[in-house]
C-alpha cells in the first residue's frame, strides 16, 4: 500500500456524490435529532413521565445523548461503509480499478485506510458537536462534564464504535458486491437481529445477544457498564473488532479469490 | 528484457515465429529485423535449427541485448540457447476457463507480437472477452497461463504503464467525472497529474472533463476507456470491441488510432466480432469459435486460404464476354450495377479473362480480382462453431 494508493483511494470517495451525500447526513441526523432529544428532554423537564430521562442522564449519561441521534445516524455510516466498496461492483468501476492494482489486497487495505480516516474524523468531530450542544442544553437541569467518570471514555468509545461500524460494513459490503443486498444485510444485522434475539427466553439468548456485533460495539459508548450488560465496555468492543477482522479477511480472501 | 529463460532440448514458442531444436551441427540464418525474441547464444558443441526465424535477431556472446545480429548472418555453433521475451509479447498457452459446466475458453495458446495490430475474431459468445479478462488477471484462469512480456498480468508492478486496456465500456462510475476517474488511475501508478490532461486531449475529451462519466454517449465512454488504456503509455493496448458504439467517423477515428499505435512498435490485441472492421484494421489475426482456437495468421493468408477468387468484370458488351466465359468454364453472376455490365467472374484467372477479351476486341471498363471477403472466410471456418447455431432449433 502506497502514498499513491491512498490517494487514488481518496480520489474515488470524495469524486462521487453517494459518498458524500452519506457522510452528510450521518453529520446532520446525529446532530439534528441529537438536539431535538435533548431539547424535548429540557423543555418537559418537569413532566412527570420524564423521570426514567433524569435517571439515565445520571447513570449514563451518554447513552442518552448519543442514542437517538446516533442511532439514526449510524446507518448513514452502515451505508456509506457498504457503498465505498460495492459501488465499484455495481458500476463496473472495479474493473478499472483492479486492472491498475492486480494484486487486490493493496487497494482493499488502502480503501479500508483511508474510509476509516475518512469515518473517524466525521465521527469525532460529530461526537463531540453533539456532546457539547447537548450538555448545553441540559445544563440547567444536570451537568455532565468530560471530567466525569466514563464520559471521556464513552465518548472516544463512540468515535471508535462508528469508525469500526464503518469498517464492519465495508467489509460486509465486499463480500456480498451487490449494493441493496449488502445494505439490507448490514441494516439487518444492527436494527432487526438484536431486538428478534432478545425475544428468545433465557441467559444462551442473552448471551448470544450480548456478543451481536453492535450490542457489543455499543457498550464502548456507555458511561458504565449496566446491570444487563453481559460484557464491559471495552471487551465488548473487542467483539465488535474481532467481528470486523473476521469479515474483512473473509473479504480480502474472496476478493482474491473471485473473478472481479 | 532482463528475463532470460533457459532452454533445453526441443522448444517451440511458436508454431508461427520460432520452431527450434538443439541439433548438431545445424545452421542457422538469421533472415529478418526487427525482432520479436533475442536468442542468446553461447558457444558450445549443439547446434540449433529455426525453421522460420522471420522475427528473429540475435544476442550472441559478448553482446548486449540489443546489439542485433546482421541479417542473414549464419552460425554454426552452440550449446546453450536462452529465449527472452521482448516487452510487450503477450503468449496464453493453454488458456482454459470455464463458467459451471460451460467451457468458455479451451486451451487457447498464441503469441500477440508488438509492431502490428492483431485481430481477435469470433462470433459472439466464442470467448473473446474472457480470453482479454484472463490476460488481465481480472478473471483467474482453471488452467493454462497467460503473460505479457513474460510475466502474469498480476506481477506487473505499474501494471498500467505496461498494458493499457479497454475491456467493457461499462468500467466506470457513473457519478465520476472523466478527469476524477483518470485522476484516480493515474495516482495507483505514480503517474502525474498532468498526464491526465494529455490522455482527454489525446482523445478529445478535454472539454467535458469535468462532466460526470454516466452522461457520456457510447462513444464518449469509449474514448474514455482509451484515454484510461494511454495513462501509462503502455507498449501493450488490448481492446475489446473498440469501435461498438462508435458513429463511422469514431470507427475510423480509432482505426488509425490503433495503426498508429502499433506502427510505433507496440503490440495492439483488438477483438472484434465485426469481419469487416477487422478486414482493414489487423494485420493478423488469431480467430476462435467455443472457445477454440481456429486461426492464427496474417489476414491476408485467412482471407486467401479460406475460398475461391473471384473476379469484378465491367464491360459495355456484357453478353459477349459473358459467352466467352462460360466457354472457358467459368461462372458469371450478375454484379451490383449490372445496367453498366458489370459481372462477377469465378473459375476465369483475371489475366485470363483479359487475354480472351483482347483476342475478341471487347472494351473492358474494370478488371478486378477480388479476394473474398473477410466475413466469407469467417463464416466458413467459424461454421459449427457458433454457439447457438441454426442446427441446434427444431
Amino acid at each position: 500500500m502506497t502514498a499513491g494508493l491512498l490517494a487514488a483511494e481518496w480520489t474515488k470517495i470524495r469524486s462521487v456524490r453517494s459518498t458524500l451525500w452519506s457522510l452528510f447526513a450521518f453529520v446532520v441526523l446525529a446532530i439534528g435529532f441529537s438536539t431535538l432529544v435533548a431539547s424535548v428532554v429540557s423543555n418537559d423537564w418537569n413532566t412527570p413521565g420524564n423521570h426514567p430521562n433524569h435517571v439515565t442522564l445520571v447513570t449514563n449519561p451518554t447513552a442518552l445523548i448519543f442514542g437517538a441521534g446516533f442511532g439514526l445516524g449510524q446507518l448513514a455510516i452502515c451505508v456509506l461503509g457498504v457503498i465505498v466498496i460495492s459501488n465499484e461492483y455495481s458500476t463496473g468501476a472495479i474493473r478499472a480499478s483492479l486492472l491498475a492494482v492486480p494484486k487486490r489486497l493493496p487497494m482493499l487495505a488502502a480503501k479500508a485506510a483511508v474510509f476509516a480516516v475518512i469515518d473517524l474524523v466525521a465521527s469525532a468531530v460529530t461526537v463531540f458537536a453533539v456532546f457539547f450542544i447537548s450538555t448545553a442544553i441540559l445544563r440547567s437541569h444536570v451537568s455532565i462534564t468530560l471530567g466525569q467518570p466514563g464520559v471521556t471514555r464513552a465518548c472516544i468509545g463512540a468515535v471508535l464504535y462508528l469508525t469500526v461500524l464503518g469498517l464492519f460494513s465495508l467489509a460486509i459490503g465486499g463480500l456480498i458486491r451487490h449494493m441493496i443486498g449488502a445494505i439490507a444485510t448490514v441494516i439487518a444485522l444492527v436494527l432487526v437481529v438484536p431486538p428478534l434475539i432478545s425475544l428468545i427466553p433465557g441467559t444462551i439468548a442473552n448471551h448470544i445477544h450480548g456478543y451481536l456485533p453492535t450490542i457489543a460495539g455499543e457498550l464502548v459508548a456507555q458511561t458504565h457498564q449496566q446491570p444487563v450488560d453481559v460484557l464491559s465496555p471495552w471487551q465488548g468492543f473487542g467483539v465488535f473488532c474481532l467481528w470486523t477482522v473476521v469479515l474483512l479477511a473473509a473479504c480480502a480472501y474472496l476478493l482474491v479469490r473471485r473473478d472481479a | 528484457m532482463t528475463d532470460c529463460h533457459p532452454v533445453e532440448g526441443d522448444f517451440e514458442l511458436s508454431s508461427r515465429i520460432l520452431t527450434a531444436r538443439l541439433l548438431a551441427a545445424t545452421k542457422f540464418s538469421v533472415q529478418a529485423l526487427p525482432c520479436r525474441y533475442i536468442v542468446e547464444v553461447a558457444p558450445g558443441a549443439a547446434g540449433m535449427k529455426v525453421r522460420s526465424a522471420r522475427d528473429l535477431c540475435l544476442w550472441t556472446p559478448g553482446g548486449r541485448p540489443g546489439d542485433y545480429g546482421p541479417v542473414g548472418a549464419v552460425l554454426d555453433s552452440w550449446s546453450e540457447v536462452r529465449v527472452a521475451e521482448v516487452q510487450g509479447l503477450i503468449q496464453a498457452r493453454e488458456l482454459t476457463k470455464r463458467y459451471g459446466d460451460k467451457v468458455a475458453v479451451d486451451h487457447l495458446s498464441f503469441d500477440i507480437e508488438p509492431g502490428v495490430v492483431t485481430g481477435f475474431l469470433g462470433p459472439n459468445g466464442a470467448g473473446k472477452s474472457t480470453t482479454m479478462r484472463l490476460i488481465t488477471g481480472l478473471d483467474r484462469p482453471d488452467d493454462g497461463t497467460a503473460t505479457i512480456g513474460g510475466l502474469a498480468y498480476a506481477q506487473l508492478v505499474k501494471p498500467l504503464t505496461v498494458v493499457g486496456a479497454v475491456l467493457e465500456a461499462r468500467s466506470l462510475h457513473p457519478g465520476r467525472s472523466a478527469r476524477s476517474h483518470l485522476l484516480f488511475l493515474a495516482q495507483t501508478q505514480g503517474i502525474p497529474a498532468r498526464r491526465v490532461e494529455e490522455v482527454l486531449d489525446l482523445v478529445g475529451l478535454l472539454e467535458v472533463a469535468r462532466k460526470r462519466a454516466g452522461g457520456f454517449s457510447l462513444g464518449m465512454t469509449q474514448r474514455l476507456g482509451l484515454a484510461a488504456a494511454m495513462l501509462g503509455n503502455p507498449p501493450v493496448l488490448l481492446l475489446d470491441e473498440p469501435s461498438n458504439g462508435l458513429d463511422p467517423e469514431g470507427i475510423r477515428w480509432i482505426r488509425n488510432f490503433m495503426r498508429q499505435l502499433a506502427g510505433e512498435g507496440r503490440t495492439v490485441f483488438v477483438s472484434s466480432h465485426l469481419m469487416s472492421e477487422m478486414a482493414v484494421t489487423a494485420d493478423r489475426l488469431v480467430v476462435i469459435g467455443r472457445g477454440r482456437l481456429i486461426a492464427d495468421c496474417s489476414t491476408q493468408e485467412f482471407i486467401q486460404h479460406s475460398s475461391e477468387r473471384s473476379v469484378l468484370v465491367r464491360t459495355p458488351d456484357h453478353e459477349r464476354l459473358r459467352e466467352l466465359l462460360k466457354a472457358e468454364g467459368g461462372t458469371v453472376q450478375d454484379g451490383s450495377g449490372a445496367e453498366d455490365g458489370a459481372m462477377v467472374v469465378t473459375g476465369v484467372p483475371a489475366p485470363r479473362i483479359g487475354e480472351l477479351a483482347a483476342s475478341a476486341s471487347l472494351v473492358l471498363h474494370e478488371l478486378t480480382p477480388r479476394l473474398p471477403s473477410l466475413e466469407e472466410a469467417f463464416m466458413e471456418l467459424t461454421a459449427g462453431s457458433v454457439e447457438y447455431g441454426k442446427s441446434g432449433t427444431p
